[in-house]
């Protein structure tokens, strides 16, 4: 379902947050079709979440431009919030409302109302199997159920574009193979993806593109093939990112 | 016990890493210490009084009135006004002033006050001396009037009474024995035969013999009798100490908007196609409601239960519905306003509870709930001015006590209202 129409395109994005020597973001330049499954991969404080952050409006850029579609972020927050999604690394979900009630909030929101959010939810909750879950708060919920009711309040408004930061952080491995499945079927229904996650062979088996960020850069992107084969004696994406970004610890 | 000493230095850590929770935990009830001590050490001290202005106007223009003004004047608690605006004071005027809340007390001195006692004084002396039956009995007048603001707190009351009474005494003393004097210097000059018999008469008098009470000090509330409801402790504790309550709904409302940055749900929000005033006018719309049931339980149990069960004198709702509906609003909205600026500026749930709460009492003390403003020293009067608790309680009580409409109390509901404005265009201009 690619095509080559930009969903997001970035260029020379700068950011440097209020207090900080140096820039976080120093210089991003990127495109991402429409139908795009993107990975954004990087060390600890390589910038990931805040390129996100700023995609999705909530931050200031010092420079450059951000474009969802033609729209841009910073000027049009209201337009593009709409067309995306955002599956935060934290559970950002209201702790004492059920996994339904958040689904219902979320939607209405988005101003999907009535029969239609109630089709929508159940749709969700039969996708991301938490139908016998609905009723259930989430703070009694198990960290499974928790991240795919905080991915279903990121789809209930069925997005463009879905961004996730660390959607699989602390499931096990079921949950975890069920939102593979979720999103590669969302992905080829034609939903742009843009994920970032430390597990490196989540981004080679999920993404069909990828960019490694590092220091605020990007210092590499192609398909998982494509960087593995570049990079001679490199067997997997892991090796690959070791070698980009080296060995030595990070914050 | 290694354990423990490992569990004691990871919760000390925790402590001194958050130094704004605990420059607050240090911080506040020092503040807290300082201001209410502050305000109570006044009133204490009022107990042989604060300066309290009392308007004073004396019709009798004699002996009696001059000796209770003087006696007055020499008062440390009482500070006396003849004039208001540079205009001489009338009876009116008094009771619109005192009635208002402007002042606390007024006294007037009846006119021909002094003739009236002086001749109770002689008529007296008469019955004494000359034991003649039918002597016709001088009928008090009322010589000194006393008005009370009606809500005037119950020791203040008393101390000015108690005031009032020993002047009157005292100048009753100064006039009886001037009179005591004339009488003697008159019948001594004139006729030594009735000289001794007086004096022989004096010999025998007992203290009980002598009249105790000649001229007779009234007092009363200030106000329309028809609109004005009896002041009670009911009257004053209940709206005061609601509002004092409604503003605690400052810890789960911060609590909601810490846990909703601290959890992630905030930046979510951030993406939604809503404004984040809205967000933060459904927040106020939920907290309203729970504060407006707060206050109408608070009502309930002032009319049934406190004298049902506890023997204490029932909540009178008085006729202003509309205006305790609409201060009842306004007040819980600058309750919410208040929460929404400590939700704002926390970082933690504990500095919004602790902040919040030891603020509360702060404004609550600075509003008047534990002691009157105008018992407060000079400086902290003023701070007061800034406590939209003391909006709400100058409003509740004028309401409640001072039977006041919304013509009366509508410079406080746009101070409360107004407080509500600042803090949520604050909030929603941080967080948006």
């Amino acid at each position: 379902m690619q095509n080559n129409k930009p969903a997001i395109v970035i260029s020379n994005l700068r950011k440097k947050y209020n207090g900080n020597d140096t820039d976080t973001l120093k210089g991003i330049d990127l495109v991402i079709n429409q139908g795009e499954f993107y990975g954004i991969l990087g060390p600890n404080a390589a910038g990931k979440t805040t390129l996100i952050s700023i995609i999705c409006g909530l931050l200031k850029i010092n420079n450059g431009q951000v474009l969802i579609g033609r729209q841009e972020t910073q000027e049009t927050k209201r337009n593009i919030q709409a067309v995306i999604g955002l599956v935060p690394q934290e559970i950002a979900l209201y702790p004492s409302l059920t996994v339904r009630e958040n689904m219902e909030y979320f939607g209405q929101m988005h101003a999907i109302y009535g029969k239609r959010l109630t089709e929508r939810i159940e749709q969700l909750l039969y996708q991301l199997q938490l139908n016998q879950h609905a009723d259930k708060r989430i703070n009694q919920c198990s960290g499974g159920i928790k991240r795919r009711t905080n991915l279903a309040a990121g789809m209930i408004h069925q997005p463009q574009i879905l961004i996730l930061d660390e959607p699989t952080v602390g499931v096990d491995a079921q949950s975890r193979n069920l939102i593979f499945e979720y999103l590669t079927e969302l992905n080829q229904e034609g939903t742009t993806i843009l994920y970032t996650t430390h597990y490196l062979s989540e981004a080679e088996e999920l993404c069909s593109l990828i960019s490694i960020i590092d220091d605020g850069i990007i210092v590499e992107n192609g398909t998982p093939k494509s960087l593995i084969g570049k990079h001679k004696g490199c067997n997997d994406l892991g090796d690959v990112f070791l070698k980009i970004t080296g060995k030595a610890l990070r914050e | 016990m290694r354990k423990l000493w490992y569990n004691i230095s990871k919760e000390l850590l925790i402590l001194v890493r958050d130094l704004p929770g605990l420059a607050i935990l240090f911080f506040m009830p020092l503040l807290l210490i300082i201001v209410v001590t502050l305000t109570q050490n006044n009133a204490f001290q009022s107990v042989s009084g604060a300066n309290i202005n009392i308007l004073f106007v004396d019709h009798d223009k004699s002996n009696m009135g001059a000796l209770i003004k003087e006696s007055l004047v020499a008062s440390e608690e009482i500070n006396l006004i003849d004039q208001y605006n540079n205009k001489s004071l009338t009876d009116s005027l008094i009771s619109v002033l005192v009635a208002e809340g402007k002042f606390k007390a007024g006294v007037i001195i009846s006119e021909n006050t002094t003739n009236e006692a002086e001749l109770k004084i002689i008529s007296g002396l008469r019955k004494l001396v000359e034991g003649e039956e039918g002597i016709e009995e001088v009928v008090n007048i009322e010589g000194v009037q006393l008005l009370f603001d009606p809500v005037i707190n119950g020791v203040v009351k008393i101390s000015i009474l108690n005031a009032v009474k020993m002047a009157t005494k005292g100048a009753e003393s100064g006039l009886m024995t001037k009179v005591l004097f004339n009488q003697l210097s008159e019948v001594i000059v004139t006729d030594d035969s009735v000289s001794l018999i007086i004096l022989e008469t004096l010999q025998q008098i007992e203290i009980s013999d002598i009249p105790q009470q000649i001229v007779e000090v009234n007092d009363r509330y200030s106000g329309d009798s028809s609109k004005t409801i009896k002041p009670s402790i009911t009257q004053n504790n209940v709206p005061a100490f609601s509002l004092f309550a409604m503003f605690f709904i400052v810890i789960p409302l911060a609590g909601s908007l810490i846990a909703e940055k601290n959890e992630g749900t905030y930046d979510r929000i951030r993406t939604l196609p809503v404004s984040y005033l809205n967000i933060l006018m459904g927040k106020t719309l939920a907290y309203l409601l729970v504060c407006f049931m707060q206050f109408m339980l608070m009502v309930l149990v002032g009319i049934f239960v406190f004298p049902a069960l506890l023997g204490l004198p029932a909540l009178e709702m008085g006729d202003q519905y509309l205006a305790i509906f609409i201060a009842t609003i306004f007040s819980a909205l600058s309750a919410i306003g208040f929460g929404l600026l400590v939700g704002t500026y926390s970082s933690t749930h504990n500095q919004a509870a602790m902040f919040g709460a030891i603020l509360v009492v702060i404004m609550a003390a600075l509003g008047g709930i534990f002691m009157p403003v105008y018992m407060m020293p000079e400086n902290l009067k003023i701070v007061s001015n800034l406590s939209p608790l003391r909006w709400g309680i100058d409003t509740y009580l004028d309401i409640f006590v001072r039977g006041a409409g919304l013509v009366y109390i509508w410079k406080n509901l746009l101070l409360l209202l107004g407080f509500f404005g600042v803090s949520l265009v604050i909030a929603a201009k941080r967080f948006g």
